[in-house]
């Protein structure tokens, strides 16, 4: 579960957001990294955030989600120090 | 790992590389014996030979290279069976899905449900595939030729 305390609270951190598929391809890497962040921060303004460093994503952020330490999260969920964030779009199974 | 539940048995796996056995779980046995499904259905999924591009062109592929985000794959695909499963009554499920490169014709996704009558099996077999479209981290990239 993520935790909505205000413990952990940094300035300028850097986060690493893992991405996968065509999304990993478009960017040619699978870990994205975003600097000078507020921890903790909303998922949505990690996917703002994703759109604005990585501008080759921002087409696909409409279809994808965040899943903090291996689930899904919604828009408001807070992001904390030593969470594992991974970007899950443009996904295909089947 | 079987995960049992009440009256409904949820089995899942990822299996590197295409899959070449399209064996039926030993449930299926279990089911039949127990005489309380009227209904095995199989669902085979297979790579095709070309790939439909972002502006509409189809373009030929060797075959897919799938990705998966253990174990949280795993963990969506087993809540979905589990959902759909009781949402439609059905028996038993048994998904096998691949990750790493199935070149085409080969079979990269098998779906086996059972139930008492062949309507749940069916709707479950659709739907499932659908949400898993939807919600289940695997990805796949287009090999080019």
């Amino acid at each position: 579960m993520v935790s909505t305390s205000p413990v952990n609270q940094q300035s300028n951190m850097e986060l690493q957001v893992l991405v996968f598929g065509p999304q990993a391809r478009m960017v040619g890497t699978d870990r994205l990294t975003l600097k000078e962040l507020r921890l903790p921060t909303a998922a949505n303004e990690v996917l703002s955030r994703i759109g604005g460093t990585y501008p080759e994503l921002a087409g696909s952020l409409s279809v994808s989600r965040l899943a903090v330490n291996q689930e899904f999260v919604d828009a408001t969920a807070l992001i904390n120090t030593g969470d594992e964030v991974a970007l899950i779009g443009l996904i295909s199974g089947g | 790992m079987p995960i049992d539940a009440p009256e409904t048995q949820v089995r899942v796996r990822l299996i590197d590389g295409p899959i070449s056995e399209l064996r039926s779980p030993t449930w299926v046995a279990d089911v039949i014996a127990a005489a309380s499904a009227g209904a095995v259905l199989t669902f085979a999924g297979h790579v095709r030979d070309s790939e439909v591009t972002e502006d509409n062109h189809t373009q030929p592929i060797l075959g897919l290279e799938y990705e998966v985000y253990e174990p949280m794959t795993s963990q969506e695909l087993t809540l979905l069976s589990r959902q759909h499963a009781i949402k439609h009554g059905v028996l038993a499920v048994d998904v096998q899905h691949s990750f790493g490169f199935v070149a085409n014709g080969e079979c990269s996704f098998v779906l086996q449900v059972a139930s008492a009558h062949r309507e749940e099996a069916i709707r479950f077999i659709d739907e499932f595939i659908r949400e898993m479209k939807k919600h289940v981290p695997i990805w796949k990239v287009p090999r080019l030729k």
